[in-house]
């Protein structure tokens, strides 16, 4: 029994009058504690099987569990309270509450998880331990990525989404980011997704899905994982 | 515009349809708000006006107590400034009967449509015992259509004017003489009217009209509660008054003349009687004397009479006896000649034919025969004698013989004797008999018959003779009895005639007494009413300038409906402002919102070249088309329903049939135009900052606004005290600070309007709630007439006194002044003088409004009403002129008093002695009495009282202040209605705004696994504080908008309440509340709906 598990997972979405899979027949699966790394050109259905797998979609066909858990059949407020629990997501964009300090955006999810981490200890953690006070706009772009990452680990989820996270980054910052995304799978058992066009990224993994239009064209295992600093794009 | 941007444009607004509409929604709130309230106080004049004008309601009303003629009427007619004029007639009476009386007014109808009512139901009567009622009187009585109602009218002014007693129903109306439900009051009864009914002219039976109404010329050209009319109406009402006086003092002349002649005429009369009595006591003397002087003669004459009478009888009782005689002679000559017939009749038959020498011969033969029977006998005696002897001698054989033979012979000599004696006697009877016939001495020849025939006959003629005579002397007797009886009864009847000619006269002295008697009474009466007269003719002049002129002011409810129009209009001037600035920050927000969401397109279409007056010009077209819309159908729908509701709303007090609406197209303009404006600029301010920046950057997605600390955050250990959740929330708050205003300002003015609409209902709740229950505690107002005297009084007072339920009484001396100084309105201010201080505390409490302390009324100065005091700007300490019997006074100012209706200035009897130089006569009395049955019962008792010409019930007042409670009561509810769309408009708008403005935060809060409820709360906390800070500020804004609008909406008679309550206050903060909750309500579902995927879509 794998960690995630996706079996036949289809969603459509009607343009106009024709139906466009934005998932078809998705079936994948990833162990817990992976770096797992989902490619694939723009269009290609990667943000929405990330949303699937967060709970924020419901896929039209298919079965998804997580941790044993089915997701698929769940209401809005079990998906909300699947998310609240075990997932956390980072966004290319960040998506900080501007008028929050760092130290306070992380503190918006620690309040609602059960056993949160220390809001500053998670900022530590991902190296911002001295701009807690500091509002977003004064932070740059891999600072607030950090922040939001460091938002999305104070919950203490099973699992850590990444939607095209050094998108807006320029490389060095982007590397740091993806170090900082890599280390948490070893330091915290978390297993972090990570969905990008940019196949550059992709030998960190360890597990890589290539998708197109909607399918996954291939998975594999990458039994040897390298280590950040030495990818290039 | 080419077709392709046409639909654009159209889809644009599709697509951003919230915005659209809620720009179009507050413009139409606004516009609705302002033209609905600003028309409804004039459409209800307009309302008003029409019907005055369909219905031919008078302009002028005159009336005089000495009645108006058809002269008068004619004379006002010829004017040229007077359309019409008719007289009419007005009668109170009483409907109904035993407990169930009421007081009515009677009406009659005019014939030509003046003062036309409105023909609810049924017809208009026809015959003079046919009237119409309102439906007051079908209420009371339950009656209907084609019942029969009696009218009694009572002794006094009105008795024997009405034709009949009984009316027929004939149908329901309504009268533009009474707008609201005020009828007015009466001499009669208690003082009350409670209905009034119409009738055609006929039924009146009345000698002069009771009034006179007119219409003015080219007065319904002008709007009844109009400047213009009431300038029009002031100078027709000099040129008016003028000529009443004229046609008075031409009046009073002909009434003087008239009474003149009359008088003249009686004082004739008078000094006729006086004659009249005079020549009847004399005739009366006379009748008298001559009386006495028939009884005189008529004594005279009976015994003349009398003795004349006697006389008569007498002559004709010897008349009588001799007639008598002569009858018994003649009846005794009858007898003899009878008898003598008789008597001779066996001589007749034996001698009848003998005559008399005959007899005569007879006789001496007879006379010889007895000579010879004489001898004869003597011979036979001697024979006897003879034979006597013989037988004497005779033997015995013989004796027998002889005896037989002497006895024989005795008989025959007996017999012979006898016979001698007979022949004898038969001779001296037929010499008996037969001597009176020779006696008689006829011719031999005759025989006895025809002697005795003659003899007879001469006797006979004898007795004829005889009983001629009688008969003559009979009718002479009869004759003169005749004449005896004619003259008794002429006598009799000449002293009959005498007597009753003494009876007859002396009844007619006695009837002469009577009339004389009378007569001299009447004489007294007449003298009396000479008197009366005279001073009727005195009482004329002074009544002449009692005579008055009165216009619509004057009608039940006329003023007061101008009143509660003009409330209206005030309250029209204020709110809506409120509106409209909301809307203002709603438009900026929500072009500002829309100019950000197009950000991008912006900048590409300006990288493109498009000029920015180009793309404005799409966003102005936008706010242009949203605020047009919204302020065309406000105005129309506000224009039909605000007025239509509060005037509808005001039809429960006043008849008003049509309701006329009026669309006063200034305001769409004003509207149209601010509200236009209001748009605009906040879409130029929102599109300005967008122009400064370069296309590149527009084309990028507007860079997030920084965080910054807040002031709250300075304060360290507070912040540090703050939970998480409180520390997002404010710093959110203070972040969007347009929202902060705009929300803010939103909500207080949707408390300041309730707290504003519930005060003012406060305010009119004092006057009656203090007026009339705290300051004021009199229940019935009795005035004192004009000529009513001291004893008058002392006699009203002592009923007064000893009337069981009354509880205090107070007479005062109560007059009109001017004061000087301020805008005080002519004739509006009275001064009291109460004649006894403690009685009238008991009343009339003075008190200061805010401390409610006692203000003692003393010599020093005069206490005055707050409202008065404010108008003239004068504080206590200050002095104040004002007039008193027509002197200026001055004196300083004790006190101020608490009072919400009319201007008073309170002075004591000693200070009111000291200016006039007068004792104090009080002219009304206020009376406090427990309860409302026998306050009527004691009302009636002193209107019986000629003193007393009028009562006045204190809680007429009261009701007509109630009244108009409801008035404003309506216009209040709509006020918070307005005010609940307010604040849904602001806070709906608001959270879509800050909804789609912050739909990234909302939709990350939502991936982080924020439940709905709990991304809702985050945002329920954020609209909470602001509301609360709103209604905050709402109160404050509130209570300053209520002080604001209480003063401006007073009328200078009034003084409202000053005071908010705090109950209000609670009360709108409550309601404020309750509508934030439930439009918060409404974003919980939009919440619900931002999509995660969507709102954090990478793109912009």
């Amino acid at each position: 029994m794998s960690f995630i598990e996706l079996k036949n997972i289809s969603k459509t979405y009607q343009v106009g009058l024709e139906e466009f899979y934005a998932a078809n027949n998705v079936t994948i699966k990833i162990e817990q504690g992976e770096f797992v790394v989902i490619v694939g050109p723009s269009g290609a259905g990667k943000t929405t099987l990330l949303n699937i797998i967060g709970g924020m979609e419901i896929p039209d066909n298919g079965t998804i569990k997580v941790d044993s858990q089915k997701i698929n059949g769940l209401s809005n407020r079990q998906l909300t309270a699947y998310r609240r629990s075990s997932v956390g997501y980072v966004y290319q964009h960040y998506n900080l509450v501007q008028n929050l300090t760092a130290y306070e955006n992380v503190e918006l999810a620690a309040e609602i998880a059960d056993d949160p981490l220390d809001a500053g200890e998670t900022l530590e953690l991902v190296g911002l331990g001295d701009k807690l006070n500091n509002f977003p706009s004064q932070l740059s772009g891999g600072e607030q990525q950090r922040v939001a990452i460091a938002r999305a680990l104070v919950k203490r989820p099973m699992l850590v989404l990444c939607d095209e996270p050094t998108g807006a980054l320029d490389y060095t910052t982007g590397k740091e980011i993806l170090g900082v995304l890599r280390d948490i799978t070893t330091t915290l058992s978390t297993t972090v997704i990570l969905i990008t066009h940019n196949m550059s990224i992709t030998p960190i993994a360890d597990r890589i899905i290539q998708m197109r239009s909607g399918k996954v064209s291939r998975q594999f295992l990458n039994p040897t994982p390298a280590d950040v600093s030495v990818i290039e794009w | 515009m080419s077709k392709m941007q046409i639909r654009d444009f159209l889809r644009e607004i599709w697509r951003t349809r919230m915005s659209f509409l809620s720009i179009m929604s507050i413009i139409f709130l606004g516009t609705a708000t302002f033209s609905g309230l600003r028309s409804t106080g004039p459409d209800m004049k307009l309302t008003a006006n029409a019907y005055f004008s369909e219905h031919s309601l008078m302009d002028f009303k005159m009336q005089n107590p000495l009645g108006i003629v058809e002269d008068d009427v004619a004379a006002v007619n010829k004017l040229d400034y007077i359309d019409r004029a008719e007289g009419g007639w007005t009668v109170d009476a009483y409907l109904g009967k035993g407990n169930e009386k009421y007081v009515i007014k009677m009406h009659s109808i005019s014939k030509t449509g003046m003062n036309r009512p409105v023909l609810v139901r049924g017809e208009m009567p026809v015959a003079s015992n046919e009237c119409v009622v309102e439906l007051t009187v079908l209420d009371l009585f339950r009656l209907d259509i084609g019942d029969e109602i009696s009218i009694y009218t009572e002794k006094g002014t009105y008795e024997g004017s009405l034709a009949h007693d009984k009316f027929t129903i004939t149908g329901l109306v309504e009268s533009p003489l009474y707008m609201s439900i005020e009828r007015g009051a009466s001499t009669i009864g208690n003082g009350i009217v409670t209905a009034y009914i119409m009738a055609p002219e006929e039924a009146f039976v009345m000698e002069v009209y009771t009034e006179m109404y007119a219409i003015v010329s080219g007065a319904s050209e002008f709007e009844t509660y109009g400047d213009e009319y009431k300038a029009y109406i002031e100078s027709t009402r000099r040129s008016l008054s003028e000529f009443m006086e004229k046609r008075a003092d031409e009046r009073e002349a002909e009434i003087q003349a008239l009474v003149g002649e009359i008088l003249e005429d009686a004082e004739r009369r008078l000094a006729d009687g006086r004659e009249q009595i005079a020549d009847g006591e004399r005739e009366l003397a006379n009748a008298k004397v001559q009386v006495a002087t028939g009884q005189d003669e008529l004594y005279k004459g009976r015994i003349e009479r009398d003795s004349e009478l006697a006389n008569y009888r007498r002559q004709l009782n010897d008349g009588y006896q001799q007639l008598m005689d002569g009858e018994a002679e003649v009846a005794q000559g009858k007898r003899d000649l009878q008898a003598s017939i008789d008597e001779n009749a066996a001589a007749i038959a034996q001698y009848g034919n003998r005559t008399v020498s005959s007899l005569k011969a007879e006789i001496r033969q007879g006379e010889a025969d007895i000579v010879d029977a004489e001898r004869r006998l003597d011979n036979a005696a001697r024979e006897l004698d003879d034979a006597y002897r013989r037988l004497q001698s005779a033997p015995a054989a013989y004796r027998q013989r002889y005896q037989q033979d002497y006895n024989n012979g005795v008989a025959d000599y007996q017999q012979g004797q006898r016979d001698l004696e007979q022949g004898r006697i038969d001779l001296a009877n037929a010499k008996r008999d037969i001597q009176p016939i020779l006696d008689l001495g006829y011719p031999d020849t005759m025989t006895v018959q025809q002697i005795n025939d003659a003899e007879v006959g001469k006797y006979q003629q004898q007795i004829n003779d005889g009983e001629q005579a009688l008969r003559k002397g009979w009718a002479d007797y009869n004759k003169g009895l005749e004449q005896y009886n004619d003259r008794a009864a002429q006598t009799q009847q000449q002293l009959n005639n005498g007597a009753n000619e003494i009876s007859s006269g002396q009844r007619q002295i006695e009837e002469g007494l009577t009339l004389l008697s009378n007569a001299y009474i009447e004489l007294e009466n007449g003298e009396l009413e000479y008197l009366d007269g005279l001073e009727q003719l005195a009482a004329i002049s002074q009544i002449k300038s009692a005579s008055y002129l009165t216009d619509r002011t004057l009608n039940p409810g006329f003023i007061n409906f101008e009143m509660d129009c003009d409330r209206v209009s005030a309250l029209a001037d204020v709110f809506p402002l409120i509106f409209f600035l909301v809307a203002a920050l709603v438009a900026l927000t929500a072009m500002t919102r829309m100019v950000d969401t197009r950000r991008t397109e912006i900048g590409a279409m300006r990288a493109l070249g498009v000029s920015s007056r180009s793309i404005a010009a799409t966003f102005i077209l936008y706010a242009l088309f949203a605020s047009a819309i919204g302020a065309v159908g406000g105005f129309f729908a506000g224009s039909y329903v605000m007025p239509s509701i509060i005037i509808n709303a005001y039809k429960a007090m006043y008849t008003l049939p049509t309701v006329q609406l009026g669309y006063y197209y200034s305001h769409l303009i004003f509207c149209g135009v601010f509200g236009t404006c209001l748009v605009l600029v906040a879409t130029v301010i929102g599109f300005y900052s967008l122009l400064k920046e370069s296309p590149a950057r527009l084309s990028q997605p507007k860079a997030p606004m920084a965080g910054k600390r807040i002031f709250l955050e300075r304060i360290t250990f507070l912040w540090k005290s703050l939970p998480f959740k409180a520390k997002v929330m404010y710093r959110n708050i203070f972040r969007y600070k347009k929202r902060l205003f705009l929300t803010i300002f939103g909500i207080a003015g949707t408390a300041a309007l309730v707290i504003t609409a519930l005060g003012l209902r406060d305010s009119v709740n004092a006057i009656t709630g203090i007026q009339y229950s705290e300051l004021n505690l009199s229940d019935l107002v009795v005035y004192m007439g004009d000529s009513s005297t001291m004893e008058h009084r002392s006699q009203v007072t002592s009923m007064i006194k000893t009337y069981p339920s009354v509880t205090a009484m107070s007479p005062a001396y109560y007059m009109m002044t001017s004061v000087t100084g301020g805008e005080l309105v002519d004739n509006s201010v009275f001064y009291t003088v109460p004649a006894d201080l403690d009685e009238f505390g008991k009343i009339v409490i003075l008190r200061e409004r805010l401390t409610h302390d006692l203000i003692e009324l003393t010599d020093e100065g005069c206490v005055i009403t707050e409202k008065m005091a404010e108008l003239i700007e004068c504080a206590v300490g200050e002095m104040i002129e004002f007039e008193v019997k027509g002197q200026k006074v001055s004196m300083p100012i004790t006190g101020i008093c608490e009072n919400y209706a009319g201007h008073f200035i309170y002075i004591t009897p000693n200070t009111y002695s000291r200016l006039t130089s007068e004792p104090l006569v009080f002219n009304l009395i206020y009376i406090s009495n427990s309860d409302k049955e026998s306050l009527r019962e004691l009302a009636s008792e002193l209107l019986k009282h000629e003193g007393v010409p009028m009562v006045f019930y204190v809680d007429a007042s009261l009701r007509y202040y109630e009244d108009s409670i409801k008035g404003i009561s309506m216009a209040v509810w709509v006020i918070i209605y307005a005010a609940a769309c307010l604040a849904f408009a602001v806070i709906y708008n608001l959270n879509n705004i800050t909804i789609t403005e912050r739909q990234r935060e909302l939709a990350t809060l939502k991936v982080i696994g924020y439940y709905d409820m709990d991304v809702s709360a985050y945002l329920y906390r954020e609209n909470a504080l602001l509301t609360l800070f709103g209604i905050a500020a709402g109160q404050v804004l509130g209570y300053l908008l209520f002080k604001y609008l209480v003063s401006t909406i007073e009328t200078n008679l009034v003084m409202f309440g000053r005071q908010l309550q705090f109950s209000s206050m609670v009360l709108a903060a409550v309601l404020t509340v309750i509508f934030a909750i439930f439009v918060n309500g409404t974003a919980h579902s939009r919440l619900k709906k931002v999509s995660m995927i969507d709102a954090l879509k990478t793109t912009g």
